[in-house]
């Protein structure tokens, strides 16, 4: 027997029944099945790469998990005892927070449903199937439910975990808060559903996707760069103006009509008041939530196979005789003249220039508002510059080069088939991106020198640190990104999130580690030098520790290219 | 001018083809049949370099793809079952991507782009992003972009599907005329019509095997059988 469901092809199969509720919810009960069959599949298939991948992700979420809950710990407890009105601060600390993921679901529910709704491979067979369009739409409401809430509902574990513990609250509470965030999050997912519903009406799906992929990442940028400006540390010792300053910019509207208010509610009446005070508040969000569902469900019965029809228009442009000219290049520039040209088209790439923008921003901020009593520690803060410029462009190396090669996409085989070697592809990506990163990673160590103001030598150590970084972050990008390269993902996230990102920042922060290891003792005696002038400062004794840093970054280099090359040729698409 | 000898590919368990040998000569239109999963499409890749051969090896005019990569590329074009292409350029840029790749000089660009645009009716088409092309179209494109740099053997995986009626009569012309020149095509088909039509030799296979090869008259002989069909269902069903 191939297939064990019988139900399907059953002459009382559920998909023949007389119609009615219960016809729709065995529908329902049925594709529900099928896609939990799937996963099902999928997690029984188990094979190397799969194992060592859920490895590295629970190792990941070991170390992720505690990181937010002590860092969440260190704000509120920052945050709750300032003096007199340390719960306000909470709250509106809290308030500050929930606008923005009200904002963050909504936009990535756009973002998720456009090929959720319109571009999955089964859409076909599902609107051509005996089911009710409700009952597709149901089902794709469920994923893009998941897909868009299930990092929000990860991250709020430790957050309330450091809450609990600073407010005091018992694990009932606990529980009852969490438990909320459900229909807050329908509220928001129904809400973005309704906009993409909208929008498609009247723009091309892919077109809309990314316009909101850009707005998401300026917002997610702009969020931090506010947070940031707010500068929080200044309520360390700060008189009260200070602190009323700090509430007054914590601004975050509190209206009946934004789903967040109300799980504001429920969450301060029952640390507050106790679980019994929330009781009605979830009450009527939950009933909020249940209109706003059956609105869109509603909404979707008119407006979904409408927007599915017609979900891609494209422009026709003709040729104008004569205005296009073969010109004939290079193989190096043909291959730069695409890449420049897939940067510049598809706006999924803007976002990491947005995010590159705000990681580069937020690290120039810190060190222009470096505390005056930190000043006196300035030379070990310059030294430790090399170390934070080199994590910032690791950062960076993650997103906008580690992904590059898995974004050649299925048109791979081109790149595999054209008459250029593998090997000359990759030393191609590792030039122009090697360029790209250590002119960016140039800028800021000229940045940060001028707002630190050091002395020449360190200025000289700093660049020379920094280029070599740099040139790390690009062979280990390019090298680690062709051996794990995925040409079906369509999102450089997966790559970054997976085991490739992992490997990737495991290495380049060992090297930073190393090269600050290194260096750390030509720095002291250099200013100790300074300090103390009687002892002498000979240059020459640290040349071996330099020589001992190029080898290791030619060595790591060299390895992540050959590793690379050697997965490329022989990856089979 | 392709070569095969003794080549396997092994997935595992699964042997998706065994031990194959075959010799295409230059000129030669070749039509490459079998039921689904036969091992068409993993013999195509293997040719192309996409899959590497689990045994054996693989010549090109005298070449290996071990031995000189990039001479053995620049001998052949390679149009897959399914066209994925990059869907952020325009038609005209990845036509100009790949003739310079391939090192066309523009005298014989400026030629053979206005004979084949012309012939597989793209002008309509070239400005627009490859993303908005249907699967026929974005077949043409590739068609089009591979016969500019005049290959010496053209690989094609079910070439035929995706193509309205009139595109197939043109490149089933396209590919006497090409085999005429010395070019060598190199098709994997489901269609019998077709390789019945166009293909001057043809090789069946079937679970990873050849079963038969040879020129339409010869399999027609050996197989006493006036039709091609017929010779195909009954070598496919003793094999069974």
């Amino acid at each position: 027997m191939y297939y064990k469901n019988e139900n399907l092809f059953n002459k009382n199969s559920l998909l023949f029944r007389k119609n009615g509720f219960s016809n729709a919810f065995l529908q329902l009960k049925l594709l529900v099945g099928f896609y939990f069959l799937q996963i099902k599949n999928d997690f029984l298939k188990v094979n190397k790469e799969k194992l060592i991948k859920t490895t590295l992700f629970l190792f990941f979420a070991g170390f992720f998990f505690p990181v937010v809950y002590y860092l969440f710990l260190f704000i509120f407890k920052h945050f709750y005892t300032a003096q007199i009105i340390g719960p306000l601060l909470v709250k509106k600390l809290l308030y500050t927070f929930y606008m923005t993921f009200t904002i963050m679901i909504i936009l990535s529910s756009i973002v998720a449903s456009i090929p959720v709704l319109f571009f999955s491979r089964e859409m076909d067979f599902l609107f051509s199937s005996p089911v009710k369009i409700e009952i597709v739409f149901i089902l794709k409401y469920i994923k893009i439910l998941i897909d868009s809430c299930w990092m929000i509902l990860l991250i709020t574990i430790p957050i309330f975990a450091a809450y609990s513990k600073v407010l005091k609250i018992d694990i009932y509470q606990y529980l009852f808060i969490f438990i909320s965030h459900i229909p807050f999050f329908i509220i928001c997912v129904s809400c973005g559903i309704f906009l993409t519903l909208f929008l498609i009406k009247y723009f091309p799906g892919q077109q809309i996707r990314n316009f909101v992929i850009a707005i998401y990442g300026i917002f997610l940028v702009a969020f931090f760069i506010y947070f940031r400006m707010l500068e929080p540390e200044k309520l360390t010792g700060a008189d009260f103006n200070q602190i009323m300053e700090l509430v007054r910019n914590l601004k975050a509207p509190d209206n009946f009509f934004f789903p967040h208010s109300h799980l504001l509610k429920i969450i301060n009446n029952v640390t507050y008041s106790g679980i019994l005070s929330g009781v009605l508040p979830l009450m009527l969000l939950t009933f909020l939530s249940i209109i706003f569902f059956i609105t869109v469900i509603f909404v979707a019965k008119i407006w979904y196979f409408d927007g599915f029809s017609k979900k891609e228009i494209f422009k026709k442009e003709k040729i104008v005789k004569g205005s296009f000219v073969y010109k004939k290049t290079n193989e190096f520039s043909v291959l730069l003249k695409k890449d420049v040209k897939y940067i510049i088209r598809d706006t999924t790439q803007w976002i990491q220039l947005v995010f590159l923008f705000g990681i580069i921003f937020l690290y120039l901020f810190n060190i222009y508002k470096l505390p005056a009593d930190l000043f006196n520690l300035r030379e070990v803060i310059f030294f430790l510059n090399i170390g934070f410029i080199g994590l910032v462009m690791s950062a960076v190396g993650a997103r906008l080069i580690l992904p590059v090669i898995s974004m050649e996409g299925r048109s791979f085989w081109i790149l595999k088939t054209i008459p250029i070697s593998i090997k000359k592809y990759v030393i191609y990506k590792f030039i122009i991106y090697t360029f790209f990163i250590v002119t960016t990673g140039l800028i800021i160590s000229f940045l940060s020198l001028n707002l630190l103001k050091t002395h020449k030598l360190i200025n000289f150590i700093t660049i020379f640190s920094t280029v070599l970084i740099t040139f790390v972050i690009a062979g280990c990008a390019i090298g680690l990104g062709a051996v794990f390269a995925d040409f079906k993902i369509k999102n450089p996230e997966d790559l970054i999130t997976g085991i490739a990102g992992l490997f990737y920042m495991f290495v380049t922060f060992l090297f930073i580690a190393l090269l600050l290891f290194l260096e750390a003792g030509f720095v002291k005696d250099y200013y100790l030098s300074k300090i103390l002038k009687f002892k002498e400062f000979h240059i020459e004794k640290y040349f071996l520790n330099y020589i001992l840093i190029i080898i290791i970054a030619f060595f790591i280099i060299g390895i992540s290219m050959w590793a690379g090359i050697k997965k490329l040729e022989k990856i089979e698409v | 001018m392709i070569k095969f000898i003794n080549v396997t590919k092994n997935y595992g368990k699964l042997v998706a083809v065994n031990n194959l040998n075959l010799e295409i000569k230059r000129g030669e239109i070749f039509g490459f049949l079998g039921p689904n999963g036969a091992g068409k499409t993993t013999t195509i890749k293997m040719l192309c370099g996409l899959v590497v051969p689990t045994y054996g090896e693989i010549y090109i005019d005298g070449i290996t793809l071990k031995n000189n990569p990039v001479e053995y590329k620049k001998k052949f074009a390679y149009i897959p079952d399914k066209p994925f292409v990059f869907e952020k350029l325009r038609g005209i840029e990845y036509i100009e991507f790949i003739a310079n790749l391939y090192d066309v000089d523009s005298h014989k660009f400026k030629e053979l782009f206005t004979r084949y645009v012309k012939l597989f009716e793209m002008e309509d088409y070239l400005n627009d992003f490859i993303e908005s092309y249907s699967h026929g179209m974005s077949q043409k494109l590739l068609i089009t972009a591979s016969l500019i740099h005049s290959p010496e053997v053209f690989i094609l995986d079910e070439p035929m599907v995706g193509l309205d009626p009139k595109s197939i009569r043109l490149l089933k012309e396209e590919f006497k005329n090409l085999a005429e020149k010395g070019t060598t095509v190199f098709m994997s088909t489901h269609s019998i019509d077709i390789a019945e039509d166009v293909c001057t030799t043809v090789g069946i296979i079937d679970k990873g095997q050849l079963i038969e090869t040879g020129s339409l008259k010869e399999i027609k002989e050996k197989n006493k059988s006036e039709k091609l069909e017929e010779v195909f269902f009954k070598l496919t069903e003793e094999n069974e």
